[in-house]
Protein backbone atom coordinates (compact mmCIF):
# COMPACT_ATOMS: atom_id res chain seq x y z
CA UNK A 1 0.00 0.00 0.00
CA UNK A 2 1.35 3.42 -0.97
CA UNK A 3 -0.47 5.91 0.95
CA UNK A 4 -0.74 9.59 -0.39
CA UNK A 5 0.42 12.43 2.08
CA UNK A 6 -0.15 16.15 1.63
CA UNK A 7 3.46 16.88 2.02
CA UNK A 8 2.64 20.54 0.94
CA UNK A 9 -0.18 21.75 3.23
CA UNK A 10 -2.85 21.63 0.25
CA UNK A 11 -5.87 23.39 1.09
CA UNK A 12 -9.57 21.81 0.52
CA UNK A 13 -12.02 23.90 -0.74
CA UNK A 14 -15.40 23.82 0.78
CA UNK A 15 -18.40 22.51 -1.46
CA UNK A 16 -20.22 25.11 0.53
CA UNK A 17 -18.18 27.96 -0.99
CA UNK A 18 -18.37 27.19 -4.95
CA UNK A 19 -21.72 27.30 -6.81
CA UNK A 20 -21.49 25.69 -10.18
CA UNK A 21 -24.67 26.11 -12.52
CA UNK A 22 -24.68 24.23 -16.02
CA UNK A 23 -26.48 26.73 -18.50
CA UNK A 24 -28.64 25.89 -22.11
CA UNK A 25 -28.63 28.14 -24.56
CA UNK A 26 -28.91 27.73 -28.95
CA UNK A 27 -25.63 26.01 -28.36
CA UNK A 28 -25.50 21.87 -28.79
CA UNK A 29 -23.76 22.24 -25.69
CA UNK A 30 -24.24 23.83 -22.07
CA UNK A 31 -21.98 25.92 -20.43
CA UNK A 32 -21.12 26.33 -17.00
CA UNK A 33 -21.20 29.67 -14.45
CA UNK A 34 -19.52 29.77 -11.65
CA UNK A 35 -19.90 31.31 -8.02
CA UNK A 36 -16.71 30.97 -5.57
CA UNK A 37 -16.59 32.64 -1.88
CA UNK A 38 -12.94 31.23 -0.92
CA UNK A 39 -10.91 34.37 1.11
CA UNK A 40 -8.15 35.61 -1.16
CA UNK A 41 -6.00 36.98 1.78
CA UNK A 42 -4.97 33.49 2.70
CA UNK A 43 -3.50 33.08 -0.64
CA UNK A 44 -0.45 35.14 -2.58
CA UNK A 45 -2.43 37.90 -4.82
CA UNK A 46 -1.50 35.88 -7.87
CA UNK A 47 -2.98 32.69 -7.37
CA UNK A 48 -4.33 31.15 -10.39
CA UNK A 49 -7.68 29.65 -10.58
CA UNK A 50 -8.52 26.97 -12.84
CA UNK A 51 -11.86 24.94 -13.19
CA UNK A 52 -11.96 21.79 -14.74
CA UNK A 53 -14.72 19.80 -16.51
CA UNK A 54 -14.60 16.14 -16.86
CA UNK A 55 -16.16 12.78 -17.18
CA UNK A 56 -15.51 9.49 -17.55
CA UNK A 57 -13.72 10.12 -21.21
CA UNK A 58 -13.30 13.83 -21.42
CA UNK A 59 -11.46 16.51 -19.84
CA UNK A 60 -11.95 20.80 -20.53
CA UNK A 61 -10.25 23.40 -18.67
CA UNK A 62 -11.00 26.69 -18.79
CA UNK A 63 -7.91 29.50 -16.96
CA UNK A 64 -10.39 31.92 -15.18
CA UNK A 65 -8.37 34.97 -13.88
CA UNK A 66 -7.18 34.72 -10.40
CA UNK A 67 -9.23 34.11 -6.86
CA UNK A 68 -8.61 37.52 -6.42
CA UNK A 69 -10.06 38.84 -9.44
CA UNK A 70 -12.28 35.68 -10.40
CA UNK A 71 -12.69 36.65 -14.40
CA UNK A 72 -14.81 33.75 -16.37
CA UNK A 73 -13.70 33.04 -20.33
CA UNK A 74 -16.19 34.21 -22.64
CA UNK A 75 -16.70 30.69 -23.88
CA UNK A 76 -17.68 28.06 -21.33
CA UNK A 77 -19.32 25.76 -23.44
CA UNK A 78 -18.52 22.14 -22.97
CA UNK A 79 -17.93 21.73 -26.10
CA UNK A 80 -15.45 18.29 -25.45
CA UNK A 81 -17.00 16.53 -23.25
CA UNK A 82 -19.46 14.10 -23.76
CA UNK A 83 -22.42 13.24 -21.02
CA UNK A 84 -22.84 16.21 -19.31
CA UNK A 85 -25.68 14.37 -17.35
CA UNK A 86 -22.35 12.69 -15.29
CA UNK A 87 -20.23 15.97 -15.40
CA UNK A 88 -17.75 16.63 -12.82
CA UNK A 89 -15.71 20.03 -11.78
CA UNK A 90 -12.89 20.65 -10.07
CA UNK A 91 -12.10 23.69 -8.87
CA UNK A 92 -8.31 24.39 -8.23
CA UNK A 93 -6.28 27.11 -6.88
CA UNK A 94 -2.62 27.34 -8.02
CA UNK A 95 0.10 29.22 -7.16
CA UNK A 96 2.20 30.62 -10.24
CA UNK A 97 5.29 31.75 -9.45
CA UNK A 98 7.43 30.31 -6.61
CA UNK A 99 6.81 26.90 -7.41
CA UNK A 100 5.53 26.27 -10.45
CA UNK A 101 2.51 25.11 -10.51
CA UNK A 102 1.62 24.01 -7.27
CA UNK A 103 -1.71 23.12 -6.03
CA UNK A 104 -2.31 25.85 -2.68
CA UNK A 105 -6.37 24.19 -2.84
CA UNK A 106 -8.66 22.21 -4.26
CA UNK A 107 -12.25 20.82 -4.49
CA UNK A 108 -12.76 17.87 -6.80
CA UNK A 109 -15.96 16.05 -7.66
CA UNK A 110 -18.17 18.55 -7.46
CA UNK A 111 -21.26 18.03 -9.37
CA UNK A 112 -22.99 21.18 -10.78
CA UNK A 113 -26.49 22.79 -9.46
CA UNK A 114 -29.71 20.87 -10.45
CA UNK A 115 -33.00 21.57 -9.56
CA UNK A 116 -32.12 22.66 -5.74
CA UNK A 117 -28.89 24.15 -4.17
CA UNK A 118 -28.77 21.16 -2.20
CA UNK A 119 -28.00 18.81 -5.49
CA UNK A 120 -24.38 20.69 -5.82
CA UNK A 121 -23.46 18.88 -2.02
CA UNK A 122 -25.02 15.59 -2.37
CA UNK A 123 -22.19 12.89 -2.65
CA UNK A 124 -23.97 9.88 -4.25
CA UNK A 125 -22.03 6.89 -2.17
CA UNK A 126 -23.13 4.09 -5.10
CA UNK A 127 -24.27 5.46 -7.96
CA UNK A 128 -25.87 3.18 -10.28
CA UNK A 129 -25.67 3.01 -14.10
CA UNK A 130 -26.76 0.54 -16.68
CA UNK A 131 -25.17 -1.29 -19.29
CA UNK A 132 -24.82 -4.58 -21.73
CA UNK A 133 -23.42 -6.62 -19.22
CA UNK A 134 -23.75 -9.65 -21.79
CA UNK A 135 -24.55 -12.62 -19.42
CA UNK A 136 -23.88 -11.22 -15.91
CA UNK A 137 -26.64 -9.31 -13.88
CA UNK A 138 -24.92 -6.72 -12.38
CA UNK A 139 -21.14 -6.15 -11.75
CA UNK A 140 -19.01 -2.98 -9.69
CA UNK A 141 -16.84 -0.56 -11.76
CA UNK A 142 -13.92 0.83 -9.66
CA UNK A 143 -13.52 4.23 -11.12
CA UNK A 144 -11.40 7.57 -10.05
CA UNK A 145 -14.53 8.61 -8.36
CA UNK A 146 -15.53 5.70 -6.66
CA UNK A 147 -17.35 2.32 -7.23
CA UNK A 148 -20.36 2.25 -9.83
CA UNK A 149 -23.33 -0.75 -9.30
CA UNK A 150 -23.86 -1.70 -13.58
CA UNK A 151 -26.81 -3.06 -14.02
CA UNK A 152 -27.33 -5.45 -16.90
CA UNK A 153 -29.60 -2.82 -19.24
CA UNK A 154 -30.54 -5.88 -21.55
CA UNK A 155 -32.18 -8.17 -19.31
CA UNK A 156 -35.61 -7.53 -20.81
CA UNK A 157 -37.48 -10.10 -19.03
CA UNK A 158 -37.94 -7.30 -15.64
CA UNK A 159 -37.32 -4.14 -15.39
CA UNK A 160 -34.18 -3.75 -13.83
CA UNK A 161 -34.61 -0.33 -12.96
CA UNK A 162 -37.31 -0.76 -10.47
CA UNK A 163 -35.83 -4.18 -9.07
CA UNK A 164 -32.68 -2.28 -7.57
CA UNK A 165 -34.96 0.86 -6.17
CA UNK A 166 -37.56 -2.02 -4.82
CA UNK A 167 -36.48 -5.29 -4.47
CA UNK A 168 -35.90 -6.76 -1.42
CA UNK A 169 -34.67 -10.22 -2.75
CA UNK A 170 -31.74 -7.83 -5.16
CA UNK A 171 -31.26 -6.19 -1.82
CA UNK A 172 -30.38 -8.89 0.35
CA UNK A 173 -28.44 -10.88 -1.81
CA UNK A 174 -26.27 -8.07 -3.80
CA UNK A 175 -25.71 -5.64 -1.35
CA UNK A 176 -23.81 -7.21 1.14
CA UNK A 177 -21.58 -8.71 -1.64
CA UNK A 178 -21.07 -4.92 -2.91
CA UNK A 179 -19.99 -3.68 0.17
CA UNK A 180 -17.21 -6.46 0.88
CA UNK A 181 -15.90 -5.97 -2.70
CA UNK A 182 -15.58 -2.48 -2.18
CA UNK A 183 -14.07 -2.90 1.53
CA UNK A 184 -11.26 -5.09 -0.24
CA UNK A 185 -10.78 -2.94 -2.39
CA UNK A 186 -10.05 -0.34 -0.42
CA UNK A 187 -8.08 -1.70 2.42
CA UNK A 188 -6.53 -4.95 0.61
CA UNK A 189 -6.27 -4.53 -3.42
CA UNK A 190 -5.47 -1.17 -3.47
CA UNK A 191 -2.20 0.74 -3.56
CA UNK A 192 -3.04 4.34 -2.57
CA UNK A 193 -5.47 7.30 -1.22
CA UNK A 194 -5.29 10.25 0.53
CA UNK A 195 -6.48 9.76 4.18
CA UNK A 196 -7.15 13.44 5.04
CA UNK A 197 -9.22 14.01 2.48
CA UNK A 198 -12.74 13.10 3.97
CA UNK A 199 -14.64 13.68 0.14
CA UNK A 200 -12.29 11.11 -1.04
CA UNK A 201 -14.77 8.15 -2.01
CA UNK A 202 -12.48 5.48 0.01
CA UNK A 203 -12.62 7.92 3.33
CA UNK A 204 -16.33 8.16 2.83
CA UNK A 205 -17.20 4.37 2.52
CA UNK A 206 -14.82 3.92 5.61
CA UNK A 207 -16.73 6.41 7.52
CA UNK A 208 -20.10 4.80 6.23
CA UNK A 209 -19.54 1.54 7.75
CA UNK A 210 -17.40 2.76 11.50
CA UNK A 211 -21.05 4.70 11.61
CA UNK A 212 -22.52 1.48 11.74
CA UNK A 213 -23.68 0.15 15.24
CA UNK A 214 -20.87 -1.96 16.74
CA UNK A 215 -18.54 -1.62 14.04
CA UNK A 216 -14.39 -0.86 15.49
CA UNK A 217 -13.19 1.63 14.56
CA UNK A 218 -9.98 1.13 12.62
CA UNK A 219 -8.91 4.31 10.83
CA UNK A 220 -7.24 5.55 14.09
CA UNK A 221 -5.86 2.01 14.64
CA UNK A 222 -2.27 0.78 14.86
CA UNK A 223 -2.91 -1.87 11.82
CA UNK A 224 -4.45 1.33 9.73
CA UNK A 225 -1.02 3.23 10.43
CA UNK A 226 0.80 0.17 9.08
CA UNK A 227 -1.49 -0.67 6.05
CA UNK A 228 0.42 -3.19 3.62
CA UNK A 229 0.91 -5.68 6.55
CA UNK A 230 -2.33 -6.00 7.74
CA UNK A 231 -4.16 -7.64 5.12
CA UNK A 232 -5.21 -10.05 7.42
CA UNK A 233 -6.71 -7.73 10.01
CA UNK A 234 -8.61 -6.32 7.60
CA UNK A 235 -10.30 -9.17 6.31
CA UNK A 236 -11.46 -10.32 9.42
CA UNK A 237 -12.70 -6.68 10.39
CA UNK A 238 -14.87 -6.94 7.27
CA UNK A 239 -15.95 -10.47 8.01
CA UNK A 240 -16.99 -10.57 11.59
CA UNK A 241 -17.36 -7.31 11.94
CA UNK A 242 -18.53 -4.84 9.31
CA UNK A 243 -20.78 -7.61 6.65
CA UNK A 244 -22.75 -8.45 10.26
CA UNK A 245 -23.55 -5.25 10.82
CA UNK A 246 -24.80 -4.49 7.72
CA UNK A 247 -26.74 -7.48 7.39
CA UNK A 248 -28.09 -6.64 10.99
CA UNK A 249 -29.06 -2.64 10.66
CA UNK A 250 -30.57 -3.37 6.45
CA UNK A 251 -32.49 -6.41 8.20
CA UNK A 252 -30.33 -8.80 4.97
CA UNK A 253 -32.12 -12.13 6.36
CA UNK A 254 -35.91 -10.53 6.86
CA UNK A 255 -35.77 -9.01 3.91
CA UNK A 256 -34.36 -12.07 1.76
CA UNK A 257 -37.17 -14.22 3.90
CA UNK A 258 -40.17 -12.03 3.26
CA UNK A 259 -39.09 -11.64 -0.57
CA UNK A 260 -38.47 -14.86 -1.47
CA UNK A 261 -41.56 -16.17 0.35
CA UNK A 262 -43.74 -14.34 -1.88
CA UNK A 263 -41.82 -16.45 -5.21
CA UNK B 1 -12.86 3.87 -51.68
CA UNK B 2 -15.44 2.76 -49.65
CA UNK B 3 -17.55 5.23 -47.11
CA UNK B 4 -17.73 4.71 -43.96
CA UNK B 5 -21.20 3.79 -42.55
CA UNK B 6 -22.37 2.34 -39.01
CA UNK B 7 -23.94 -0.68 -37.75
CA UNK B 8 -27.13 -0.04 -35.92
CA UNK B 9 -27.98 -2.23 -33.04
CA UNK B 10 -28.70 -5.56 -34.62
CA UNK B 11 -25.69 -5.31 -37.39
CA UNK B 12 -23.73 -4.90 -33.36
CA UNK B 13 -25.01 -7.87 -32.39
CA UNK B 14 -24.50 -9.57 -35.68
CA UNK B 15 -20.95 -8.73 -35.45
CA UNK B 16 -21.06 -9.86 -32.06
CA UNK B 17 -22.46 -13.67 -32.92
CA UNK B 18 -19.26 -13.37 -35.92
CA UNK B 19 -16.87 -13.15 -33.05
CA UNK B 20 -18.31 -15.70 -30.82
CA UNK B 21 -18.32 -18.31 -33.76
CA UNK B 22 -14.46 -17.27 -34.60
CA UNK B 23 -13.56 -17.63 -31.35
CA UNK B 24 -15.18 -21.01 -30.91
CA UNK B 25 -14.79 -23.04 -34.12
CA UNK B 26 -12.95 -20.84 -36.39
CA UNK B 27 -15.51 -19.76 -38.68
CA UNK B 28 -18.82 -18.16 -39.03
CA UNK B 29 -21.59 -18.26 -41.64
CA UNK B 30 -21.79 -14.46 -41.60
CA UNK B 31 -19.47 -12.94 -44.60
CA UNK B 32 -18.29 -9.82 -43.11
CA UNK B 33 -17.66 -8.42 -46.20
CA UNK B 34 -21.76 -8.54 -47.11
CA UNK B 35 -22.44 -7.55 -43.26
CA UNK B 36 -20.59 -4.54 -43.83
CA UNK B 37 -22.85 -2.98 -46.57
CA UNK B 38 -25.90 -4.79 -45.53
CA UNK B 39 -28.85 -2.06 -45.20
CA UNK B 40 -30.48 -4.36 -43.21
CA UNK B 41 -27.60 -3.85 -40.43
CA UNK B 42 -25.94 -0.64 -40.99
CA UNK B 43 -26.71 2.65 -42.61
CA UNK B 44 -24.27 5.19 -44.15
CA UNK B 45 -22.94 8.14 -42.00
CA UNK B 46 -24.44 11.33 -42.69
CA UNK B 47 -20.86 12.58 -43.11
CA UNK B 48 -19.94 11.60 -46.54
CA UNK B 49 -16.64 9.73 -45.48
CA UNK B 50 -14.46 7.81 -47.36
CA UNK B 51 -12.09 5.01 -46.21
CA UNK B 52 -9.86 2.22 -48.05
CA UNK B 53 -8.26 -0.74 -46.67
CA UNK B 54 -5.06 -0.41 -45.98
CA UNK B 55 -1.88 -2.24 -44.49
CA UNK B 56 -1.17 -0.69 -41.26
CA UNK B 57 1.59 -1.52 -39.50
CA UNK B 58 1.58 -0.13 -35.87
CA UNK B 59 -1.64 1.86 -34.17
CA UNK B 60 -0.24 4.65 -34.50
CA UNK B 61 -0.15 4.54 -38.09
CA UNK B 62 -4.32 3.83 -38.24
CA UNK B 63 -4.65 5.94 -35.27
CA UNK B 64 -3.91 9.22 -37.45
CA UNK B 65 -4.75 7.83 -41.11
CA UNK B 66 -8.84 7.54 -39.01
CA UNK B 67 -7.56 10.92 -37.03
CA UNK B 68 -7.86 12.41 -40.11
CA UNK B 69 -10.73 10.65 -41.88
CA UNK B 70 -13.41 11.59 -38.73
CA UNK B 71 -12.02 14.96 -38.14
CA UNK B 72 -15.45 16.47 -39.35
CA UNK B 73 -17.54 14.72 -36.76
CA UNK B 74 -17.78 17.03 -33.66
CA UNK B 75 -15.49 16.26 -30.90
CA UNK B 76 -18.21 15.33 -28.06
CA UNK B 77 -18.89 12.39 -30.98
CA UNK B 78 -16.05 11.50 -32.51
CA UNK B 79 -14.84 8.89 -31.04
CA UNK B 80 -18.06 7.72 -29.30
CA UNK B 81 -20.10 6.55 -31.91
CA UNK B 82 -20.91 2.69 -31.11
CA UNK B 83 -21.70 1.92 -34.45
CA UNK B 84 -19.44 3.79 -36.62
CA UNK B 85 -16.17 2.42 -34.39
CA UNK B 86 -17.95 -1.08 -34.59
CA UNK B 87 -18.42 -1.41 -38.23
CA UNK B 88 -14.56 0.46 -38.77
CA UNK B 89 -13.38 -2.64 -37.08
CA UNK B 90 -15.26 -4.82 -38.78
CA UNK B 91 -14.13 -3.21 -41.91
CA UNK B 92 -10.53 -3.19 -41.11
CA UNK B 93 -11.00 -6.99 -39.41
CA UNK B 94 -7.68 -8.35 -41.42
CA UNK B 95 -5.68 -5.99 -39.53
CA UNK B 96 -7.14 -6.22 -35.76
CA UNK B 97 -7.03 -9.76 -35.50
CA UNK B 98 -5.13 -11.13 -38.21
CA UNK B 99 -4.88 -14.95 -39.33
CA UNK B 100 -1.64 -16.91 -38.52
CA UNK B 101 0.44 -19.04 -40.96
CA UNK B 102 -2.31 -21.91 -40.59
CA UNK B 103 -5.37 -19.44 -40.91
CA UNK B 104 -5.91 -19.04 -37.61
CA UNK B 105 -7.48 -16.30 -35.96
CA UNK B 106 -7.22 -15.40 -32.35
CA UNK B 107 -10.24 -13.85 -31.51
CA UNK B 108 -9.27 -11.10 -28.45
CA UNK B 109 -12.00 -9.74 -25.90
CA UNK B 110 -15.35 -8.21 -27.35
CA UNK B 111 -14.77 -4.94 -26.19
CA UNK B 112 -11.43 -4.66 -28.17
CA UNK B 113 -13.73 -4.97 -31.67
CA UNK B 114 -17.25 -4.28 -30.41
CA UNK B 115 -16.77 -0.49 -28.43
CA UNK B 116 -18.98 -0.71 -25.43
CA UNK B 117 -19.66 2.47 -23.67
CA UNK B 118 -18.16 6.14 -23.86
CA UNK B 119 -16.09 6.03 -20.66
CA UNK B 120 -12.27 6.19 -20.87
CA UNK B 121 -11.35 3.01 -19.84
CA UNK B 122 -14.02 1.51 -22.17
CA UNK B 123 -13.25 3.85 -25.51
CA UNK B 124 -9.20 2.85 -24.92
CA UNK B 125 -9.63 -0.76 -24.82
CA UNK B 126 -10.62 -0.66 -28.35
CA UNK B 127 -8.44 -1.30 -30.79
CA UNK B 128 -9.48 1.63 -32.97
CA UNK B 129 -11.48 4.10 -31.33
CA UNK B 130 -8.82 4.09 -28.32
CA UNK B 131 -5.89 4.78 -30.46
CA UNK B 132 -7.87 7.25 -32.63
CA UNK B 133 -8.38 9.41 -29.52
CA UNK B 134 -5.56 8.90 -28.33
CA UNK B 135 -3.76 10.83 -31.04
CA UNK B 136 -6.39 12.99 -31.06
CA UNK B 137 -4.98 13.90 -27.68
CA UNK B 138 -1.58 13.98 -27.79
CA UNK B 139 -0.86 13.90 -31.47
CA UNK B 140 3.14 12.93 -32.29
CA UNK B 141 3.73 12.47 -28.59
CA UNK B 142 1.43 9.92 -28.76
CA UNK B 143 3.90 7.47 -30.52
CA UNK B 144 5.13 5.89 -27.06
CA UNK B 145 1.52 4.75 -26.60
CA UNK B 146 0.74 3.49 -30.28
CA UNK B 147 4.35 1.90 -31.65
CA UNK B 148 3.26 -1.63 -31.66
CA UNK B 149 1.10 -3.76 -33.84
CA UNK B 150 -2.60 -2.90 -34.38
CA UNK B 151 -3.63 -6.22 -33.03
CA UNK B 152 -1.64 -5.50 -29.52
CA UNK B 153 -2.07 -3.77 -26.25
CA UNK B 154 1.51 -2.47 -25.07
CA UNK B 155 2.74 -1.92 -21.65
CA UNK B 156 2.76 1.66 -22.07
CA UNK B 157 -0.62 2.51 -22.97
CA UNK B 158 -2.12 0.02 -19.93
CA UNK B 159 -0.25 1.77 -17.46
CA UNK B 160 -0.15 5.40 -18.97
CA UNK B 161 -4.33 5.30 -20.24
CA UNK B 162 -5.82 3.53 -17.66
CA UNK B 163 -6.30 6.70 -15.36
CA UNK B 164 -8.19 9.40 -17.01
CA UNK B 165 -5.88 12.34 -15.05
CA UNK B 166 -3.05 10.93 -16.80
CA UNK B 167 -3.95 9.69 -20.01
CA UNK B 168 -5.62 13.00 -20.75
CA UNK B 169 -2.11 15.05 -19.53
CA UNK B 170 -0.41 16.31 -22.69
CA UNK B 171 2.61 17.51 -20.12
CA UNK B 172 2.72 13.64 -19.21
CA UNK B 173 2.49 11.70 -22.17
CA UNK B 174 5.01 14.35 -23.82
CA UNK B 175 7.33 13.81 -20.62
CA UNK B 176 6.75 9.98 -21.01
CA UNK B 177 8.12 10.12 -24.85
CA UNK B 178 10.95 11.99 -23.83
CA UNK B 179 11.91 9.74 -21.25
CA UNK B 180 11.34 6.44 -22.68
CA UNK B 181 11.48 7.11 -26.03
CA UNK B 182 14.38 5.70 -28.67
CA UNK B 183 14.02 7.28 -31.94
CA UNK B 184 16.64 5.39 -33.85
CA UNK B 185 14.76 2.21 -32.91
CA UNK B 186 11.45 3.53 -32.53
CA UNK B 187 10.26 1.71 -29.91
CA UNK B 188 10.26 2.49 -26.38
CA UNK B 189 14.20 2.22 -25.05
CA UNK B 190 15.35 -1.16 -23.52
CA UNK B 191 14.35 -2.28 -19.97
CA UNK B 192 12.23 1.13 -19.68
CA UNK B 193 8.90 -1.07 -18.50
CA UNK B 194 9.76 -4.06 -16.21
CA UNK B 195 6.86 -5.36 -14.19
CA UNK B 196 8.54 -4.09 -11.02
CA UNK B 197 9.10 -0.88 -10.19
CA UNK B 198 12.59 -0.31 -10.37
CA UNK B 199 13.97 3.57 -9.86
CA UNK B 200 13.46 5.36 -12.93
CA UNK B 201 10.69 3.13 -15.32
CA UNK B 202 7.66 3.22 -16.14
CA UNK B 203 5.77 2.07 -13.15
CA UNK B 204 8.09 4.26 -10.82
CA UNK B 205 6.67 7.21 -13.08
CA UNK B 206 3.18 6.32 -12.60
CA UNK B 207 3.58 6.44 -8.83
CA UNK B 208 5.57 9.31 -8.80
CA UNK B 209 2.73 10.83 -11.06
CA UNK B 210 0.12 10.26 -8.74
CA UNK B 211 2.19 11.96 -5.43
CA UNK B 212 2.67 14.76 -7.71
CA UNK B 213 -1.02 14.61 -8.78
CA UNK B 214 -1.73 16.02 -5.08
CA UNK B 215 0.78 18.70 -4.96
CA UNK B 216 1.16 20.13 -8.34
CA UNK B 217 -1.65 21.31 -11.49
CA UNK B 218 -0.15 19.31 -14.03
CA UNK B 219 -1.75 20.57 -16.23
CA UNK B 220 -0.10 23.87 -16.62
CA UNK B 221 3.12 22.55 -16.83
CA UNK B 222 5.05 21.28 -20.00
CA UNK B 223 6.68 17.88 -20.48
CA UNK B 224 10.13 19.64 -20.06
CA UNK B 225 9.27 20.86 -16.83
CA UNK B 226 7.42 18.05 -15.58
CA UNK B 227 10.82 15.96 -16.70
CA UNK B 228 12.61 18.75 -14.39
CA UNK B 229 10.45 18.25 -11.02
CA UNK B 230 10.96 14.44 -11.56
CA UNK B 231 13.35 12.50 -9.02
CA UNK B 232 17.09 12.18 -9.78
CA UNK B 233 16.47 8.37 -10.70
CA UNK B 234 14.68 9.42 -13.65
CA UNK B 235 17.98 11.47 -14.82
CA UNK B 236 19.68 8.13 -16.15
Amino acid sequence: MIRKFNYTGRKKIERNNISIRLIKDNSPHPYFDLKISVSADDFPDDSELFVEAYDRSSFMRFKCGTLKNPVLPEDRHLTAIHSTDAILFRVKVVDPSAHHGRILAVADRLTSIGESQEDSKHISLLPVTYEDLDKEIWKLDFRDTGPVLILNKKIESVNVTEIVKTSDLFFSLVYPSVLREILVRILVIDDAFEEDDPELWQNLWLAFVENLPEVPKITDSYEFENFSSNHDFFLIWIDDDVIPAFCKKYMIKEKFESDIGGV
Amino acid sequence: MVRIREFNPAGIEKFKNFLIAMRETGESETSLSELLSDETYTRLLPNKIEIEPGIFSTKYEIAEYLHEKVSSISPDKKYRNVGMWTWLAAFYFDALCPADTQGIRKIGAESRYILNGDEWDRIFRHLLAGPGMIYDLHRENSIILLYNPVDETGDFLAQLMGRQEIGTNKAIIEAAKILYWDPVKKRPKRSSSPQEHKPGTLRRFVDVLQQFDLTYDLYSISGEELIRMLPVEFRA
